[in-house]
């Protein structure tokens, strides 16, 4: 194998503990299912199919838009998959179904004219999970293995790769949201009034933000032109956090934080993002700090 | 002294490395294809938010106001963002797709109407109207929500909801007029 193959299969495959998999899991499953299910998906079987455009996906495997009465049990019964996926019982087959469902209902909203790309994240996650070992560790599963008496799984490379692919996933969708904006509109994306028309059209019309930040940026041009520059350097080099550790303490906050301001600024939330923001903190270090600290904390009581 | 390695208890099969490393291909691939050929191919995506300029200085906006069937009537603004889209889309698009706006506002009115029947029937509407709305943009606007301009572009009426005729209206009696004194106005010194 050559030293790049060897690479390749190091940052894949290196072996680990499912401790990270499992929080991950666990913490992914919740927040989908928290922020997804106030969503009033069964309302879409309502709307005039006059207004029904479908995505590719839909026109490809021919899916339909259901009534109500079916978008309904298919709500509930995704959010037993989802809740099933969360604590780990028959993890595969609940991952599998929530899949399988989610696409259906994230994408239902996107059929109807409007196209966001918050979800997109959220199904290929899902798909990450569904073909992952996610259930081998804080999982009821993993309990009745136990249970059971049989083996425990301790450290492989299929702990790993799961979230690896979260972060190159997430990698893909800043990368191209840079290279996109150069390919459609060039530099006069950073040079030109553009920032600061869509702070005022956001102000104004759109989203009704939660603060005035918005319309004070956009009172200053030189200030939008530097945010534009920083928003197209940061979505552009956010892969290189992929092979750095000093580059990803640095740029995941940036993201992190120009995500909370877009927020913020223009009342554009990307909730579906700072989910997949799960994957990049280090769950086992943070584990061993607090076990250290009540250590530490139990023998000052001690003394 | 190293770190404690635990036992490895299992390997990845050369199955499994297969399945993770086709599944990165087809993530770079489908992306990497839409970002080039800059389309959508939804879950795939070349992630255009916000990539097209935004130059003009003034903002165009179709939106879909519902009519109440009460006196006076007032107007209820839709601001569902697939409605503002459709029909941006298809007032842009020509005679042909004009007249489906009008298609669609009658769907929606007659759609809306037989959902509010079971609930409430005071909330049903009476029309229709189909609006362009224009913004002008000013950082230095304080104020929020109307537009600068207002065109109407369609109405679709309801046959089945009417306005209230104006005799089931209670009349009220005008307050009786108070003579008022007149208060002398001294002049301000010069």
């Amino acid at each position: 194998m050559s030293r790049l193959g060897r690479r390749v299969d190091r940052f894949f495959f290196r072996p680990t503990t499912s401790f990270d998999l499992g929080i991950c899991r666990i913490l992914f499953f919740l927040c989908v299912l928290i922020f997804n299910m106030p969503r009033n998906v069964e309302s879409w079987g309502n709307v005039s199919r006059l207004f029904w455009r479908p995505v590719w996906l839909f026109k490809v495997f021919h899916l339909p838009l259901f009534t109500s009465a079916h978008l309904r049990i298919f709500v509930m019964a995704w959010g037993i998959s989802l809740a099933l996926s969360c604590v780990g019982l028959f993890t595969r087959a609940s991952t599998i179904f929530a899949l399988v469902m989610g696409t259906y209902l994230l994408g239902l909203p996107h059929n109807f004219g409007k196209v966001s790309h918050g979800d997109p994240i959220l199904i290929f996650t899902m798909l990450i999970f569904a073909i992952s070992r996610c259930g081998d560790g804080f999982s009821i599963d993993a309990l009745i293995r136990k249970y059971r008496r049989k083996p425990k799984p301790r450290r492989s490379g299929e702990y790993t790769w799961p979230i690896r692919m979260a972060w190159i996933m997430l990698s893909i969708v800043f990368c191209a949201a840079g290279a996109t904006k150069l390919i459609r509109s060039g530099t006069a994306w950073v040079t030109s009034d553009n920032l600061q028309m869509l702070l005022l059209q956001h102000y104004f019309t759109l989203t009704n933000p939660p603060t005035q930040i918005g319309l004070l940026i956009a009172r200053h041009p030189m200030l939008c032109h530097v945010l534009a520059a920083m928003t197209i350097v940061v979505e552009l080099s956010f892969p290189l956090s992929l092979f750095s550790r000093r580059l990803r303490r640095v740029l995941v906050p940036a993201a992190f934080f120009m995500q909370v301001g877009i927020g913020i600024a223009m009342g554009v939330y990307f909730t579906q993002f700072m989910i997949s923001y799960l994957f990049w903190i280090p769950w086992r270090r943070i584990a061993r700090f607090f076990r250290k600290w009540k250590v530490f904390r139990i023998a000052r009581v001690g003394r | 002294m190293g770190q404690a390695v635990l036992p490895t208890d299992f390997e990845m099969t050369f199955a499994r490395k297969c399945i993770v490393y086709g599944l990165l291909v087809v993530l770079l691939a489908g992306h990497g294809l839409d970002v080039v050929k800059s389309k959508e191919h939804w879950p795939f995506s070349p992630y255009p938010m916000y990539a097209d300029l935004e130059n003009t200085r003034s903002m165009r906006m179709t939106r879909m106001v519902g009519v109440t069937a009460t006196r006076p009537p007032r107007e209820v603004v839709f601001n569902a963002v697939y409605l503002r889209n459709s029909l941006s889309v298809w007032e842009t698009g020509g005679q042909v797709r004009k007249a489906q706006v009008l298609t669609a506002a009658r769907e929606f009115l007659a759609n809306y109407n037989k959902q509010m029947k079971g609930i409430r029937k005071d909330r049903r509407l009476a029309a229709i109207r189909v609006y362009e709305y224009v913004w002008y943009l000013n950082p230095n606007r304080s104020k929020l929500g109307d537009p600068d301009e207002k065109h109407l572009l369609a109405v679709a009426r309801s046959h089945q909801v009417s306005l209230p005729p104006k005799s089931s209206k209670k009349k009220i009696k005008p307050a009786p007029k108070v003579k008022r004194k007149k208060k002398k106005v001294t002049s301000a010194p010069a």
